[in-house]
């Protein structure tokens, strides 16, 4: 793979973008114990969905 | 005449003519018939040239259903919300429930691709702080979300209960979307000096950019301190030491989720309060922003609320922010606008100063319980002082239960109003008000409502609000009893003036009654 300066500065604003987000999430979340529920409850419900998606491909495989 | 023999060739010649004929017809049938079928089967092979066609397109459509969402999982897993469900743990993050979802369309499940598209569309719009509880619902009104409407109900929910957080959303994604506009130039022009010119021509324009950029924001400051020193009135000095302070309240309130305009409110309105230009360091002006983008106070409120607070006391301002940030998270803690009890106190710093060092705890939970109930705090501090004049309370409760039919002990408010905080007060009308039967007299007429409002002096609609309002007062001793027995020994013959008046008044209060009851027995002879 290539190493141009471009790409270089693009990943790198990219890594510094992502530690910035990530860092303010977790910020958020450790001040606020509510949040954390309230998010801990969204990934239940996302789980259920993943849940969904198993029985109904079990149900009715679309291709095979 | 023919003869016999012509006859004879002409029935055969005829009959020859009519199996001729007949043959003829039986081939046109026959053609006839082929010819219909092969309509049917032109028919059947463009219906299959349709379906054919049609399924191309759905194949390609779920094709670009399934690149675009994958497109949006790989944003979503690097934006805050993804972020976010991420570090919350439990169950599974929006990325892999979507991968999930882009796997089994790639199976063929078409519903899936198009429902997992609308989900994903929704989390980006909500990462973007562009949708709130209302769209969301709205969208669910509107959209067939399939198995992700679980996540999407759980979501509107955290929403509703952190009312901050679009905000904070659409903060973090406005700055990131000028960061990236400002990195996608930069890099574009990264490329374009490295084409011509090579590393070195690149070194060269950074040295030149940041050499830019140190003159620009010199300019900008000379410029800032020039229009502190017409507007504020302050030296050069001063006006340049202002500026710089500026510029980093401005950070700070940034950092805090605000903006760079809050800096500049927070020294202004610090300036406007204190009178010195000595009280606006970086450090005060740092924390004054700070508490602004939290609560949502204006400089000149946060400017006189610290400023109150510092007579009261004597900490230094950022002590004072610090107490305002916990109470604004203790505001927050009860669900509550936590920039509405800060504006009902910061909208009175004289009922703050009389409530004093003491009493500011039990205002601040005053001011809470107000913005529970939707009753503005300084009402009650009205309602307090017009209960010191005892002839007049006397009065009201004379006329409450003789005019109105309303038992209220208007001595034990009178008693809260007094000598307890303004807390005690809000909780002791509270409890009034619970054994009052306010449609009762909303029903005996209009004249009636009008002397319930001007005897209590509230609205009946903020009666009706303060009735079932709950105060935030966690219990234990009765309020009014606890702070009359301490103000009690520093007010002592205060209180025996007042309990002289009352047993005055209500010795006359007896004496109308009694008049009132031989005019009544009067009446019946």
């Amino acid at each position: 793979m290539k190493i141009t300066e471009q790409g270089l500065l693009s990943r790198l604003y990219q890594g510094w973008k992502n530690k910035k987000l990530k860092g303010a999430a977790k910020k958020l979340l450790d001040k606020n114990p509510d949040l954390r529920k309230a998010f801990q409850d969204i990934n239940k419900a996302n789980q259920n969905a993943i849940d969904i998606l198993d029985k109904r491909y079990k149900e009715k495989p679309y291709r095979k | 005449m023919p003869s016999a023999a012509d006859q004879l060739k002409y029935n055969r010649a005829l009959k020859e003519a009519e199996e001729i004929q007949k043959r003829i017809d039986s081939g046109v049938n026959i053609r006839l018939k082929t010819a219909e079928k092969l309509e049917q089967l032109q028919l059947k092979i463009s219906m299959h040239e349709t379906k054919i066609s049609m399924e191309k397109k759905a194949q390609y459509k779920a094709e670009s259903d399934r690149y675009s969402l994958d497109q949006k999982i790989e944003r979503i897993s690097k934006s805050m919300l993804g972020n976010m469900s991420k570090l919350a743990g439990k169950g599974e993050d929006f990325s892999e429930m979507l991968s999930k979802a882009s796997r089994n369309a790639k199976d063929g499940d078409t519903q899936v691709a198009a429902q997992a598209n609308s989900f994903a569309d929704m989390v980006e719009k909500i990462n973007s702080g562009e949708v709130g509880p209302k769209e969301i619902l709205d969208a669910m009104a509107m959209t067939d979300f399939g198995p992700f409407e679980g996540s999407l109900v759980k979501m509107k929910e955290s929403l509703e209960k952190t009312p901050h957080l679009q905000a904070i959303f659409q903060v973090k994604a406005k700055t990131f979307a000028a960061l990236d506009k400002a990195a996608g130039g930069l890099l574009t022009t990264v490329r374009a000096i490295i084409a011509a010119t090579g590393p070195i021509g690149l070194l060269m324009a950074a040295i030149g950019y940041i050499a830019a950029k140190a003159i620009e924001a010199v300019v900008g400051l000379a410029k800032d301190t020039a229009e502190i020193r017409q507007n504020l009135g302050t030296s050069a000095k001063d006006s340049f030491g202002l500026a710089m302070n500026m510029k980093q309240a401005g950070l700070a309130a940034v950092m805090a989720g605000g903006s760079m305009e809050q800096g500049k409110q927070a020294v202004e309105g610090l300036l406007e309060a204190f009178r010195t230009v000595d009280t606006v360091t970086a450090g005060t002006a740092k924390s004054t922003a700070k508490l602004m983008a939290n609560t949502g106070l204006s400089g000149e409120e946060a400017g006189k609320l610290l400023k109150t607070m510092s007579l009261i006391n004597g900490n230094s301002i950022e002590t004072n922010v610090n107490t305002l940030l916990a109470k604004d998270n203790l505001s927050e803690a009860a669900k509550l606008r936590t920039a509405n009890v800060m504006k009902q106190i910061a909208g009175d710093t004289n009922m703050f100063a009389k409530a004093g060092e003491q009493g500011a705890d039990a205002l601040f939970r005053a001011a809470m319980a107000a913005e529970k109930m939707g009753v503005e705090l300084n009402k009650f501090d009205r309602f307090a002082d017009s209960l010191l004049d005892v002839s007049s309370t006397m009065e009201k409760q004379f006329r409450l239960k003789n005019l109105l039919g309303v038992d209220m002990d208007m001595n034990s408010l009178m008693q809260a109003a007094q000598f307890g905080t303004l807390e005690d007060m809000q909780s002791e009308l509270g409890r009034q008000l619970q054994g009052v039967d306010i449609q009762g007299v909303i029903g005996q007429g209009r004249a009636q409502r009008n002397q319930l409002e001007d005897i209590l002096g509230f609205p009946i609609e903020d009666l009706m609000k303060i009735q079932q309002g709950q105060t935030v007062s966690s219990g234990g001793t009765p309020p009014v009893a606890k702070d009359t027995l301490s103000a009690a020994n520093k007010s002592n013959s205060l209180s025996v003036k007042h309990h002289n008046e009352n047993m005055e008044m209500q010795n006359k209060i007896l004496a109308k009654n009694e008049e009132i009851l031989t005019a009544t027995k009067r009446m019946g002879s």
